[in-house]
């Protein structure tokens, strides 16, 4: 790759992130032109300015920031575990942080604690997950993977215990949780913290985890001490993972499309790659929140709807281009 | 010097090599020979520093391995695994230029000198035209012949090669090894391969170890090493040995 490409790529990215924030601010079921948009910005007080600074800022920030999370917890997670196609939902953290949050709901607590509840059950799946594969015997990557895919399974029937218990009325904010829903978000002090932090401390790493694209041996043999490297990979990539569950539930497809689209426009550096997934799950995330606000309003659909529906077909393409040994006619 | 202090080997209670004690100069080439299982890639892999547990010491210049700092020591030792992997999308001279992570800052910014090396190797090992391409279209054997480019970037002395010849046909390994051998002379190291064929070992080495199984090996200058008498052994099998006009050739009996 050319030098010019990784500016090239977040300049890009940061107009894109910026375009898609100013829509976000502007639609809606009472639209703002730019000129309403400025003067809320300046006037808080105003009914406008609530608006914008009560409603629209928190919630696309939410978006921004969580699909940024998963973005990089997809990125991380697939480089940990040797597979493209590995994503943040894989290791079962999704799914213990959804079962908890639901037990809250069922037994009828609050829902402001949910965010909590949630980061709990995803770090208890952490834990779970790690005593499960025992890794203190030596880590397998074969073994944390099954071992994550059964916990996840297991969470998965848990889950659904409390689905056919629950009341119709509970069920409905059960059903957008498990579906990813920004529609409650609240401004994300602490996750956009948790970002800056995890980006941060992986672009310190990142050249150290492009040896792994070599593989673990080869990387040892090239002077990377795999082990304290692959120990980041895992905390942060659940971290992050628990952090983006606690701000939207369990939102697919954004830790899967961002790093692989990037991949396939040839960033496989990680030093670009990390920090450049993060803008691009921000920016889609961004726009399919602001989708699923306009879709069919005034009802809102779960955002998770529709980055599925833009994921699916998306990833399908991916898979096809020659990078991955696809179409290779 | 490479040296290694009375190194004991074994994998799942079965023993490799007891006692192994093994000087390895500068400016030698060892073949490592032996039957399938019998501890080569282990060996090779213990040399490297990348095998967990070992009993015994392996010394570099009078210096344990274990004591060197990673990188330090990949600057000295380079070490091919007999498979490469590529599971996510990196074109050819990009996954060549991580061989020179160990000469680079921990965040890994190439310098002038770090392009010069991969672009003169790609074109000294007839890689360059694959320079942009997906390592996922290239096949085994242009995998490995990249592999070995890398060995040759990574400009480290001392050569540890598991199967370098895997997939190459003839005219590759009769390119390459030589400048495999070439490159660690010049670097004041040796080199260190493990083999199938003992006829390759026969033309390019200058030693050989034998790891006859059961713990016992056999090591010393090619002359010495590689006759039919030790070779039949080596392979439970009656091989014959004949001099043709490019030196001895050893050429299995059919069972």
């Amino acid at each position: 790759m050319t030098p010019l490409s990784g500016p090239l790529i977040f300049l890009t990215l940061m107009l894109a992130l910026a375009s898609a924030m100013a829509w976000a601010l502007g639609a809606g079921s009472i639209a703002l032109n730019w000129g309403e948009i400025w003067q809320g910005l300046w006037e808080p007080e105003s009914s406008t300015g609530l608006l914008i600074w009560q409603l629209r800022i928190p919630r696309l920030l939410a978006a921004a920031c969580c699909g940024g999370l998963l973005a990089l917890a997809g990125a991380l997670m697939q480089l940990l575990l040797r597979n493209p196609l590995a994503d943040p939902a894989i290791l079962g953290v999704s799914a213990g942080a959804s079962f908890v949050a639901l037990t809250a709901l069922a037994l009828g607590l609050s829902t402001a604690g949910l965010a909590y509840y949630s980061f709990a059950g995803a770090f208890g799946a952490i834990v779970l997950v790690l005593l499960l594969a025992d890794v203190r015997r030596g880590w397998d990557v074969q073994r944390v993977l099954l071992t994550g895919v059964v916990v996840a399974a297991g969470f998965g029937a848990g889950i659904s215990f409390w689905l056919t218990l629950s009341s119709d009325l509970r069920l409905h904010s059960m059903l957008f949780w498990l579906m990813g829903d920004l529609s409650d978000a609240s401004l994300p002090v602490v996750p956009a913290a948790g970002l800056a932090f995890a980006l941060i401390c992986a672009c310190l790493l990142a050249g150290s985890c492009n040896l792994l694209l070599r593989g673990e041996l080869a990387a040892r043999a090239l002077g990377v001490q795999v082990k304290p490297l692959r120990w980041f990979l895992f905390l942060a990539a659940c971290f992050c993972t628990a952090l983006a569950v606690s701000i939207g539930g369990n939102l697919g497809f954004i830790g899967l499309v961002a790093p692989h689209s990037l991949r396939l426009f040839g960033v496989w550096d990680h030093r670009i790659l990390l920090p450049a997934s993060c803008l691009l799950g921000a920016v889609l995330l961004v726009i399919a929140d602001t989708t699923a606000r306009l879709l069919l309003a005034p009802v809102q659909i779960p955002v998770g709807v529709l980055t599925a529906a833009f994921g699916v077909p998306l990833l399908l393409y991916l898979l096809r281009q020659r990078a991955y040994g696809g179409g290779n006619a | 010097m490479l040296k290694l202090i009375n190194v004991n080997l074994s994998r799942g209670g079965k023993s490799l090599v007891n006692n192994l004690h093994w000087h390895i100069a500068p400016q030698e080439v060892w073949g490592l020979l032996g039957a399938n299982g019998a501890g080569k890639s282990s060996l090779l892999l213990a040399m490297a520093g990348l095998l967990g547990q070992i009993h015994g010491q392996i010394h570099l210049h009078g210096r344990n391995i274990k004591d060197y700092p990673a990188r330090d020591l990949a600057r000295s030792i380079a070490y091919l695994a007999q498979e490469q992997q590529a599971d996510f999308p990196i074109r050819v001279r990009d996954w060549a230029m991580l061989s020179r992570y160990p000469h680079q800052g921990l965040w890994g910014r190439t310098s002038a000198q770090d392009q010069i090396r991969v672009d003169h190797v790609l074109a000294q090992t007839q890689l360059s035209a694959y320079a942009a391409r997906w390592m996922s279209e290239l096949s085994g054997g242009e995998r490995q012949r990249l592999a070995l480019a890398g060995v040759l970037i990574q400009q480290a002395p001392w050569m540890l090669l598991d199967e370098p010849t895997n997939h190459l046909d003839i005219h590759y390994q009769m390119q390459l090894l030589p400048q495999l051998i070439a490159a660690s002379r010049e670097c004041g190291g040796a080199l260190i391969m493990s083999l199938h064929d003992v006829n390759l070992a026969a033309q390019f080495c200058t030693h050989c170890l034998l790891i006859l199984g059961e713990g016992v090996y056999l090591a010393g200058p090619v002359a010495e090493i590689l006759t039919a008498e030790h070779i039949s052994r080596l392979y439970k099998h009656p091989v014959a040995a004949w001099q043709s006009p490019n030196g001895l050739v050893f050429l299995p009996e059919r069972s």
